[in-house]
């Protein structure tokens, strides 16, 4: 899979209540050793929902904090935004390119 | 999570960074990312995809990218998949991505390549820098 397709799947709860697309992914470098050269790259968590654009220009997990106006439009959007961690993954559906979240998952939002 | 461990955000660290090979030559973008199911169930992000074709690809031109793909594997006579690249070749990962291997391994000049072999160097009374 790419990270376009994994980029254009739906997320929805166990209880069917959409919400959004995959806007990002984070990606952690702690996997098992490569070749014996690198760790793997493990994806942890998916940003969910309308933050995208804000997490493209730095405007996530207060990476940028100015100007101030912009700061503040984008803080704005990352509240309608989710994390989702990857274990809390029930089911993955590539065809009709949807993501469906364990019961109980824990949905944060980016600081 | 290990704390010590290096975190990224996929489009803001990954995704339309420049690629540079082991001599410091610009080598393409990293146009997209190849991300696997490993048996233990996690997600893997494995290559960076660079490339005509997987820039294709990425804008929804899913065809034209596997067709581009194949015509550039097919005019260097590479078996392998040239446009991906193991994410654990690069050594460096900042504002550009330095790479352990060589521009000429990688799809990003083929057309040129292919440009300078069947056409331009039939063209009589071309320059030197042709030649080379």
């Amino acid at each position: 899979m790419r990270a376009t397709d994994l980029l254009a799947h739906h997320v929805r709860t166990a209880d069917g209540r959409s919400l959004g697309r995959v806007s990002e992914f984070r990606v952690v470098q702690d996997g098992p050793l490569v070749a014996g050269v690198q760790n793997a790259f493990r994806i942890d968590q998916l940003l969910v929902g309308r933050g995208g654009l804000a997490s493209r220009l730095g405007y996530i997990r207060g990476r940028i904090s100015g100007p101030w106006l912009i700061a503040a439009v984008f803080r704005g959007l990352e509240r309608r935004t989710n994390l989702v961690d990857v274990d809390d993954i029930d089911r993955w559906d590539d065809d009709q390119l949807l993501i469906v979240l364990k019961p109980g998952a824990r949905l944060d939002h980016p600081a | 999570m290990n704390t010590n461990a290096r975190v990224l955000h996929a489009t803001l660290d990954l995704l339309d960074r420049q690629l540079r090979d082991r001599h410091g030559v610009l080598c393409g973008n990293v146009d997209d990312l190849e991300v696997e199911h490993a048996e233990d169930g996690r997600l893997y992000v494995t290559h960076i995809v660079t490339g005509a074709g997987a820039l294709a690809y990425r804008l929804r031109r899913r065809r034209l990218g596997r067709w581009l793909n194949r015509f550039s594997n097919r005019m260097a006579d590479a078996e392998a998949d040239r446009s991906m690249i193991p994410l654990v070749l690069a050594s460096q990962i900042g504002p550009a991505i330095d790479l352990a291997v060589d521009a000429a391994d990688l799809p990003t000049h083929d057309g040129e390549r292919w440009a300078r072999v069947h056409v331009v160097e039939h063209i009589p009374l071309r320059g030197r820098r042709a030649r080379d």
